[in-house]
């Protein structure tokens, strides 16, 4: 904090980002291009014998280069932000003139970015989100890092005061400012991930996930490398593959157990990248994560904000006695794992710390357990267990012949686990809320407040509507919470309940 | 904490299941069987074209077949659809049913909605009718709609509706 006059004082007078903005939106567009034109690029390169090109294509080429550079720069020139007694407003100009004005109340959260082009020159990124509609999100792509905890903490709490009293705020002057900043941070730490832990989370990663990502991106490399290279190659890999494709023997014990492990190494890879020294903080208003290798994401969550919490458990989670923990907060676009904070690792005492904060009492509470309709049983083993067994008897019938209905074990096998996952299913329920477990392998949990329903759905299907079922799907903002297969009348019973806390409850759901 | 919340006797909680439905209007279904004989008729020409220029038989009758499934299929569902409908307001909350196949009955509260709009097709305004639609901050699965309604209805309805989702709830205990 070198210049502190220059960094706090005259919020209201409007002010550039750090010019380290240049960069970084010049990396921003090349990047977006790269994504898009990967494939050219790619057999740009690999093209073995590039033709001459003539002088005039290479200089639109060049020209064309220099355009993001140039945006970059008149970007960085033509941004402005600042604050008025009660609204962050951001002024762009590139071609046409955008004026955002954003009231304190309406900002959602408030989320520091920090790249390994941001920690080279000592800035981060801060991305500001609004509630309600689409595209009123907005990011500033370089600010020096004690401004921008600066500026965090002085919108959320601006926020916070333009909710409890909705009156206009006086901006503080330059000095009251700094002591608000320098006040020792009352952050609690409640978990620190080691890379021990971290080896743990990525060994029971979604090896399914990575694998999907494997083939959707080789795939498509496979086919460009194709086209750029031509037949020769094509040829090469058809012999190998069909080789290999020959014996069932061979991909059950070398294909299988290899693509496997590159699932498990990549698997262990995003991990590390997006989790490496993961921080959980109890702060006053909330909490706050801080993870990342390559990006470290700095995410917070104020308790009010938090619509709903979920936890979940794995084989191999359960064995470290460790929980993935997931607080969804509101958000202006649709649900994505970005707005819900993610503490994977997390031991029984963070959950409960976090639930004790989001559902005060809960811990003690007597919550009624209800089941769901064992019918729930039968329409999983026909749509998990039969439809999938003879999908798959269809497919491998021609190669295999009669060994393809070993695939009719599966039913058996389906039935045993939905026995199994309808006996563990539990609908708790309390005055103020839900408590939902389900899953067999792997556990997952969702507790809601009732203050938190933005709306009720009560579901049937023509099966459900026969034996007087019902799915209960409750939304919030930031998800929904599904009952299935429960009861008719209790489903209904409960809507009322549910209905009547919302209509009569003054506190504020966000 | 400040806040009170007495324990609620499941029996005096008012049922929304005694409520009576308001069903859309009888133009919803005449609108409904236009569109869709509008959809078809121009498939139809196309189809009817292509048998002129001459396809042959062992595509035209399958084609033939697919489209009178689809057309049949449309109907029933265009008159099941309507005859599903339906809406109620209370209040303090907004219920809409809807779905043939799988059955939807939606509550809004009033004071969860974000806004009200009105929304009228091109044949729906040949009906005198529009659709009332109700955006919460809960996503798209969670927004209602409630179409066939007549326009000045569904005028007073988003009218009554904007007032009472302005209001907060009376708290007995404050004032």
């Amino acid at each position: 904090m070198s210049e502190p006059v220059n960094i706090y004082s005259a919020l209201n007078v409007p002010r550039r980002q750090s010019p380290v903005a240049v960069l970084l939106i010049l990396f921003k567009t090349l990047g977006r291009i790269a994504s898009q034109a990967w494939p050219l690029l790619i057999v740009v390169v690999l093209d073995p014998h590039p033709p001459a090109q003539p002088m005039w294509l290479t200089a639109i080429a060049v020209a064309f280069a220099l355009i993001p550079a140039l945006m970059a720069v008149v970007t960085y020139f033509r941004f402005f932000f600042y604050m008025t007694q009660q609204e962050l407003v951001i002024e762009r100009a590139i071609i046409g003139k955008r004026r955002l004005v954003v009231p304190f109340g309406r900002i959602q959260t408030i989320h520091i970015r920090e790249t390994v082009i941001h920690r080279f020159f000592g800035v981060v990124g801060l991305d500001i989100d609004t509630a309600g509609s689409k595209g009123k999100e907005f990011s500033i792509a370089a600010l020096k890092k004690d401004h921008a905890e600066f500026l965090q903490e002085f919108l959320l709490k601006r926020k916070e005061e333009a909710i409890s009293d909705g009156a206009p705020i006086e901006i503080p002057s330059a000095k009251a400012q700094e002591a608000m900043s320098t006040q020792p941070a009352a952050d609690q730490l409640l978990l620190a991930l080691s890379l021990s832990d971290l080896l743990k989370i990525g060994v029971s990663g979604n090896h399914l996930q990575t694998a999907g990502l494997i083939f959707g991106f080789l795939f498509p490399i496979y086919q460009t490398v194709q086209d750029a290279l031509g037949n020769a190659l094509e040829q090469q890999i058809e012999t190998a593959v069909s080789f290999l494709f020959q014996s069932l023997f061979l991909i059950l014990f070398l294909v299988l157990p290899l693509f496997i492990f590159f699932s498990f190494l990549l698997t262990l890879f995003r991990t590390v990248l997006r989790f490496y020294n993961l921080r959980f903080f109890r702060t006053t208003e909330g909490f706050r994560v801080e993870s990342g290798l390559l990006v470290r994401l700095r995410l917070s969550a104020l308790t009010h904000k938090i619509q709903q919490i979920h936890w979940e458990t794995n084989p191999i989670f359960r064995l470290f006695n460790m929980y993935a923990l997931h607080m969804k907060q509101a958000s202006s676009a649709e649900v994505s794992a970005h707005d819900a904070i993610s503490v994977p690792g997390s031991t029984i005492q963070q959950v409960e710390r976090v639930r004790e904060v989001y559902f005060p009492g809960v811990g003690s509470l007597a919550f009624r357990n209800h089941e769901i309709s064992p019918r729930i049983i039968g329409r999983r083993v026909i749509w998990f267990g039969v439809l999938p067994a003879l999908l798959l008897i269809t497919i491998t019938f021609s190669s295999y012949g009669s060994q393809s209905l070993l695939w009719l074990l599966f039913i058996p096998l389906q039935f045993i686990f939905s026995v199994y996952y309808h006996r563990r299913y539990r609908v708790r329920l309390h005055e103020s809320g839900v408590h939902i477990r389900r899953g067999i392998w792997f556990e997952t949990n969702d507790l809601l407040l009732w203050h938190k329903v933005q709306s009720v759905k009560i579901r049937q299907s023509l099966y459900q509507r026969r034996h007087h079922l019902a799915t209960l799907i409750f939304f919030t903002a930031a998800g929904e919470v599904r009952i299935p297969f429960f009861s008719l009348q209790k489903a209904c019973a409960l809507r009322d309940y549910v209905m009547y806390q919302v209509e009569t409850d003054t506190r504020d759901w966000m | 904490m400040l806040f009170d919340n007495p324990t609620i006797d499941i029996q005096h909680l008012p049922p929304l299941a005694e409520i009576s439905w308001n069903a859309p209007a009888p133009g919803h279904l005449r609108q409904g069987l236009v569109q869709t004989a509008i959809l078809f008729g121009v498939f139809g020409v196309g189809i009817a074209i292509a048998q002129f220029i001459g396809v042959p038989t062992e595509v035209f009758y399958p084609v033939m077949g697919v489209y009178i499934l689809l057309l049949t299929f449309s109907i029933i569902f265009v008159i099941k659809d309507h005859q599903v409908r339906g809406y109620a307001l209370r209040q303090r909350d907004i219920t809409a049913k809807s779905g043939w196949i799988f059955r939807n009955v939606t509550t809004v509260p009033f004071n969860r909605i974000q806004h009200v709009e009105t929304k009228e097709g091109v044949i729906e305004r040949l009906f005198g009718l529009s659709t009332l639609q109700v955006f919460t901050a809960g996503g798209s699965a969670s927004d209602l709609a409630v179409p066939g309604l007549p326009a000045d209805t569904a005028m007073r309805i988003k009218e009554f509706i904007s007032v009472a989702a302005s209001e907060q709830p009376v708290d007995q205990e404050e004032e």
